[in-house]
């Protein structure tokens, strides 16, 4: 099976016990989260992001998948914007902006080509992404085409392609030059840690077949394979040479042969193999199918509770019902011992990132000061204004891969604790065994940890992110200021004219300055994030919980209902959803899974 | 994968979603009625010290090895009361009580021990009777 009928399959599993737990059990808690998940599976589209470095025909080739000239090519300065390709028999242009403005206009190539000439990518402008609507018969079948800024611009776009479009492409293509393959920026780029984990999603495109001797290529291929394997470590990686210019006259001009010989019939083949079989898709899979899992173990904890209530005596039942009205009525005593609780954990977390913040600082600046110490070149304006910004945003990002592992633990045991408490304190109180609470306190812990990987899982908020949600903050607002900070102008105005000794002691100065206000903002960022992530915390281990009193309150009310009533078809349910738990357990999950 | 599959979701949906996933900043003010603790790295030493944690130079690295003070729910003002017996007593009325096995169920002819859900939560005396669990003993 496919990737697409494995999620067919899954889906129709979904549903049909969805219609089930409908009929058998009304009540279930777990309804809206299993159509939730039905929705999601059904709504999962598929994201190609292309990424490379400007002039190496983006643009060109994105047209060519499009099959119509509608992004603007050899236009200066270079698409600065991130556009998004989608279906639709309207063409249309949306400009999102930052503000969370729309602005629609009809598509045109003048309209499009406006926008990338006068965006110039300098870090004020409001506009976070264009969207292009259009027929293609690419996008027809939920395919989104992403079209980035090219690598070598160290804009306020980087960090969210990096953090945030790649990490979840299906397909992420790398246009490579192949008259000029693999310059020290693009190895750069491939040695980023956010790469690590999709290198087998990534197509390696060599563009400018047509601009070398066709007995050439297959060594230039080579070459190109060799390169990527030594940088990535990756066997075999997947280079596709092609002409983007041919392959797009072919398709405009119906000349079958051109398209032939440009070598993009293949490589639209792969996308549509690595969309089916790569391992996002594998990975989509396995989390609907996790999530699935996990709805259905609370499900037959949900039967359980059913049935071991149906075996209690009315008094006892009765009794259990009035214990858990008093844990309602002691709401605010128990939610004031838990805020308590957080503040002081709070306390501690901050204390933790603090401090590794701030021997992080530390770190960062001795770095900067040896490097301007050291520095003995000729050209200070580039290592100025783009040597240093490159070692501080790489010293940030791999300062984030790495920690914020550490804080999602932190994060993750806190969350823990206190379901641990809750439970624990419940127990003691309410003799009932009620299998939900074993599973809401060791398994349903996914906030945190399972959620993240997908789509629709952003719905849930800030719980999900991981690395790249932590990574984000330094979009926007946190990378540009390394680049324009303060002190910089005014050295540029003396480097003129000064000798490079005279002015290091002031851009020492004034560099140690703007990294100090860096890891202020930082500081303040990161302090916001985990306030944030504990009161989630709290709201959603608080809504569960008491999701839980009013649903366990419930069942035993029912079967109280049942008891006086002795109703036959007591007996017609008792079986029904032992049948249904049956099914349930079943199910050859593994199957969908690899 | 069929058309059919497709059919019921129009290529907007694909646009909305995608704004959804990728439209959003991340950014962080602070929470609503939320106070966030100010910590002066110089000065707080208030923390318990079985973590040494807190003690290194660079802590987060060390956070797999930690453990938070456990959650303990304190809910003293509850209290749960085993089933158990009453004397027969004599009101101040004359009227002769017979002594009863009290389990919390209001029937004295069904005794019933804790494991058969005998017994019953209370309030504390806490001076006040505002916020005394109602019971049909």
């Amino acid at each position: 099976m496919n990737y697409e009928q494995k999620k067919a399959e899954l889906l129709q599993h979904a549903s049909s016990l969805l219609e089930k737990i409908k009929k058998e059990m009304p009540s279930s808690q777990q309804l809206e989260a299993l159509s939730d998940l039905i929705d999601d599976i059904r709504q999962d589209y598929y994201t190609i992001v292309v990424v490379g470095e400007f002039k190496h025909g983006k643009s060109t080739f994105v047209n060519t998948l499009l099959s119509e000239n509608v992004m603007p090519v050899d236009v200066t300065p270079t698409t600065a914007l991130i556009h998004a390709a989608f279906f639709s028999n309207t063409p249309e242009i949306h400009v999102v902006k930052r503000d969370g403005e729309v602005e629609i206009k009809h598509l045109s190539h003048d309209v499009l080509q406006n926008y990338t000439a006068s965006y110039h990518g300098d870090g004020d402008n409001e506009i976070k992404y264009l969207k292009i609507f259009l027929p293609s018969p690419f996008l027809e079948k939920r395919v989104v085409l992403v079209d980035t800024p090219g690598l070598n611009d160290l804009n306020q776009h980087r960090s969210e392609i990096t953090h945030r479009f790649i990490p979840r492409a299906d397909v992420i293509i790398f246009m490579l030059d192949m008259t000029a393959p693999l310059k020290k920026s693009e190895q750069e780029f491939l040695e980023k840690n956010a790469l690590k984990h999709v290198k087998d999603r990534i197509l390696y495109v060599a563009n400018f077949m047509d601009r070398i001797d066709e007995e050439e290529i297959e060594d230039v291929v080579d070459l190109i394979k060799r390169r990527i394997e030594n940088i990535t470590g990756q066997e075999n990686p997947l280079v596709f040479p092609i002409s983007a210019q041919e392959a797009l006259e072919g398709k405009l001009y119906g000349n079958e042969e051109l398209l032939h010989y440009s070598g993009m019939i293949d490589l639209e083949q792969q996308i549509k193999r690595t969309i089916e079989h790569g391992s996002r898709s594998e990975e989509k899979l396995s989390h609907f199918t996790n999530r699935l899992k996990h709805i259905l173990d609370l499900i037959c904890a949900e039967i359980d509770l059913i049935q071991q209530a149906a075996q209690q005596s009315l008094d006892v039942l009765k009794n259990e019902v009035q214990k858990i009205e008093s844990w309602f009525g002691q709401r605010e005593n128990w939610e004031m011992q838990i805020k308590q609780y957080l503040y002081e954990r709070e306390e501690e977390i901050q204390y933790l990132v603090k401090k590794s913040v701030a021997a992080f600082e530390e770190k960062v600046k001795a770095d900067i000061k040896h490097k301007i110490t050291y520095f003995h070149g000729s050209d200070i304006k580039t290592f100025v204004e783009s040597h240093l910004p490159s070692v501080l945003h790489s010293h940030f990002t791999n300062w984030i891969d790495q920690y914020s592992d550490y804080i999602y633990t932190l994060l993750h045991k806190l969350e823990m604790e206190l379901s641990k408490g809750l439970t624990e304190a419940f127990k003691q109180t309410v003799q009932i065994n009620v299998p939900l609470l074993k599973k809401i306190n060791y398994e349903a812990n996914l906030s945190l940890t399972a959620v993240h990987t997908e789509n629709a899982s952003v719905k849930a908020g800030l719980l999900v992110g991981g690395a790249s949600t932590i990574a984000l903050l330094m979009g926007a607002s946190f990378v540009v200021p390394i680049i324009g900070a303060a002190g910089f102008p005014l050295i540029y105005r003396k480097i003129a004219d000064k000798q490079l000794e005279q002015i290091k002691p002031e851009l020492l100065f004034h560099i140690d300055q703007s990294i100090t206000s860096l890891f202020d903002d930082f500081d303040q960022h990161m302090s916001g994030f985990i306030s944030q992530a504990i009161k989630d915390i709290k709201d959603f281990t608080l809504e569960e919980f008491y999701r839980l009193l009013q649903y366990t309150e419930k069942i035993i009310q029912e079967q109280i209902t049942n008891k006086q009533e002795a109703t036959s078809s007591a007996l017609a349910q008792q079986d029904a959803l032992e049948q249904l738990k049956q099914e349930i357990q079943d199910y050859p999950y593994h199957l969908l899974q690899k | 994968m069929s058309d059919s599959f497709f059919k019921d979701f129009d290529q907007s949906n694909v646009s909305d979603l995608f704004d959804q996933d990728y439209g959003r900043d991340f950014q962080f003010p602070l929470p609503d009625g939320h106070v966030t603790p100010s910590i002066d790295l110089n000065t707080f030493s208030s923390f318990d010290h079985f973590n040494h944690i807190f003690d290194h130079h660079d802590p987060l690295k060390y956070v797999y090895k930690f453990k938070f003070k456990p959650f303990h729910l304190n809910v003293d003002n509850l209290h749960f009361v085993k089933p158990h017996y009453v004397d027969s007593y004599v009101r101040k009325d004359g009227t002769v009580v017979q002594g009863y096995w009290r389990d919390g169920d209001g029937d004295t002819s069904i005794n019933r021990m804790t494991e058969q859900g005998g017994g019953y939560l209370r309030s504390n005396p806490d001076h006040t009777t505002l916020n005394n669990l109602k019971s049909n003993l």
